[in-house]
């Protein structure tokens, strides 16, 4: 799942961006309002880690912005503005959630994957597409209840999928919300994630269940 | 392959030389007393004067009688050993410096032969010294040598793993600060020094990658050589957009190595490739027959005989550096197929440019 963090203290968000690396994320960062909505418009988040307190304009007018632009991407705000009123005033424009800093990291890892859980529409953490369950919290994911071995992004590619199901998913959009934004596109390891990805399908019975639709993109099938 | 010196052939040429010696004596002695007729010592003797046509015409008739009167005195037993004696006394000389002529023959003979045997043996534990550091080993069976060849082994060992640890050490320092200067470095949002900081890094994997070895370096690990091979054209491709990878999606890549050594050998070959071939390059992985099979072609000019077959023609030394005009980048290629138990060789493309060619054994697990 790929994160913005629109935040000005630059330390700050190199650390939020290590510890949710950590946890699977592959984050971008910006540290002004303008640089975010840039960004934001640009990429495919999954989600995005809004500071209010910005230098080049408040917050609260990005998430106008970015809402008016018909932005869908869930939008956590993450400030040190505690009062009711100015958290309902966040939550009333748009946003999705509001953390008061100091936060607490497994919390704010809760949160996020809960705001992604409900922008593709489910109330369960688990996600099950037929003969595969895939569990985000402990990242590991099973064919007819046999657990199959998979590297971060291999997971990280299936969940995405599996999020996207039944829609045909392009190249592009899976680095899109795999990767950051430094990443190729029209890489190669992307290829060999895909193909080792269905090997190991094959290898614990699921032969199939990953398709390549040639010149669209990949898509999970529920039966073979 | 262990062996062994044998220092059982000098014992050996001095037995047959003994032999030789007391064979040439014995025949000497043998051949002297079969040209002197042994004395009747048992029977006494009488002097005569013959007159010599007497003793002719006797041997002609085959008979001969000694007239009394010719008879001029007795001779007894001890008389006629003194004569004898006196026989071989006046060829004793001659007998010696026959001996004296075998001895010095025989000895130059045998320090010739041992001269030879000598060499061989230094030859042979130069070979074997000259092998230590390889693990090839050896058992020089004196004690002394022995003693002497395992401190040495020992102390190599131990000079190699230092070394290894050192550089491990300094380069793991070093990249710890190079990443505390790229993070600042991206702060200040300066992205061509941070080009030229992953550039120093790229430079320490590679110090990290040649002062690795199949003792000092670990447990291998699994990994995948497509994804790496892969990973290694996503980079390139920023500053080289014509690169193009290939791969059979069916197939295991699995190979049983480090990811950093086969990232910077792959990297070395397209680097080369980039500087020396042009055009297009095309990185290729195939699985043929539990063989991984890493292949980089270029649009280049491709080699002359005498430089393919030179390539790679030599081991990792840090006086080779540069020497091949490919920078360190093919040494490090053959070290760590050399560490994986790989192999690597070049030849020119059908059409033009060359192709490098990596192979690695497969490595099959259970999922």
């Amino acid at each position: 799942m790929r994160l913005l963090i629109i935040e000005d203290d630059k330390e700050l968000a190199l650390i939020m961006k290590e510890g949710l690396e950590e946890q699977g994320f592959t984050v971008d960062i910006s540290n002004t309002g303008i640089e975010g909505e840039e960004k934001a418009l640009a990429n495919g988040y999954d989600a995005i880690l809004l500071d209010l307190n910005l230098p080049d304009k408040d917050g609260l007018d990005v998430l106008a912005f970015l809402r008016d632009q018909e932005l869908h991407t869930p939008i956590i705000i993450i400030t040190a503005r505690h009062a009711v009123a100015e958290r309902a005033h966040g939550l009333n424009s748009g946003a999705d959630d509001y953390i008061i800093k100091p936060f607490d990291f497994v919390e704010l890892k809760a949160r996020i994957k809960a705001v992604i859980r409900r922008s593709y529409g489910r109330t369960k953490n688990e996600i099950n597409i037929g003969r595969i369950r895939i569990d985000p919290h402990i990242r590991k994911a099973y064919v007819d209840g046999l657990e199959i071995s998979l590297s971060a992004k291999e997971f990280d590619i299936l969940e995405y999928l599996a999020n996207r199901h039944p829609d045909v998913v392009s190249s592009e959009d899976i680095v899109e919300h795999v990767y950051d934004e430094f990443f190729d596109p029209f890489s190669s390891v992307l290829r060999v994630h895909i193909a080792n990805l269905r090997k190991k399908l094959a290898a614990a019975g699921g032969e199939g269940l990953l398709i390549t639709i040639k010149g669209k993109g990949y898509r999970l099938c529920k039966e073979e | 392959m262990q062996r062994r010196i044998k220092m059982t052939g000098l014992s050996g040429t001095l037995l047959i030389f003994s032999f030789v010696i007391t064979s040439f004596l014995i025949a000497a002695f043998i051949l002297y007393i079969k040209f002197i007729p042994a004395p009747r010592l048992g029977l006494p003797g009488y002097l005569a004067n013959l007159d010599n046509n007497y003793i002719i015409s006797s041997l002609e008739k085959g008979s001969a009688t000694i007239p009394l009167s010719t008879i001029i005195g007795f001779i007894g037993k001890k008389q006629i050993e003194n004569m004898y004696l006196s026989a071989i006394l006046k060829d004793l000389p001659y007998l010696l410096i026959i001996i004296i002529f075998i001895f010095v023959a025989g000895a130059v003979v045998l320090s010739k032969i041992l001269q030879r045997q000598q060499e061989k043996q230094a030859l042979l534990l130069a070979r074997q010294l000259s092998r230590i550091d390889n693990g090839s080993g050896m058992e020089p069976e004196h004690p002394a040598i022995a003693k002497a060849y395992l401190e040495i082994k020992n102390r190599l060992a131990t000079n190699a793993l230092d070394y290894v640890r050192l550089s491990s050490y300094v380069t793991h320092e070093q990249k710890n600060m190079l990443s505390l200067l790229r993070a600042k470095l991206q702060l200040s949002g300066n992205s061509e020094l941070t080009k030229e900081v992953d550039k120093v890094v790229d430079s320490l994997d590679d110090i990290l990658t040649l002062s690795a070895s199949a003792n000092s370096s670990g447990k291998m690990e699994i990994i995948d050589a497509a994804l790496v091979c892969a990973d290694v054209c996503d980079e390139y491709r920023k500053i080289y957009p014509n690169i193009y990878f290939d791969f059979d999606d069916s197939a295991n890549y699995q190979v049983a190595a480090k990811e950093l050594w086969i990232n910077r050998a792959v990297a070395n070959i397209i680097n080369n490739a980039i500087k020396h071939g042009k055009g297009r390059i095309n990185v290729s992985v195939s699985n043929q027959r539990g063989s991984i099979i890493i292949s980089v072609s270029d649009e280049g000019k491709g080699l002359d005989d005498e430089e393919l077959e030179k390539l790679f023609d030599y081991r990792y030394r840090v006086g080779q550096l540069k020497k091949d005009g490919y920078g360190i980048g093919l040494s490090l290629v053959r070290h760590v197929c050399d560490l994986c138990g790989g192999l690597c060789w070049v030849e020119n493309g059908e059409t033009s440019g060359t192709v490098f060619y990596m192979v690695f054994p497969e490595v099959l697990t259970i999922n």
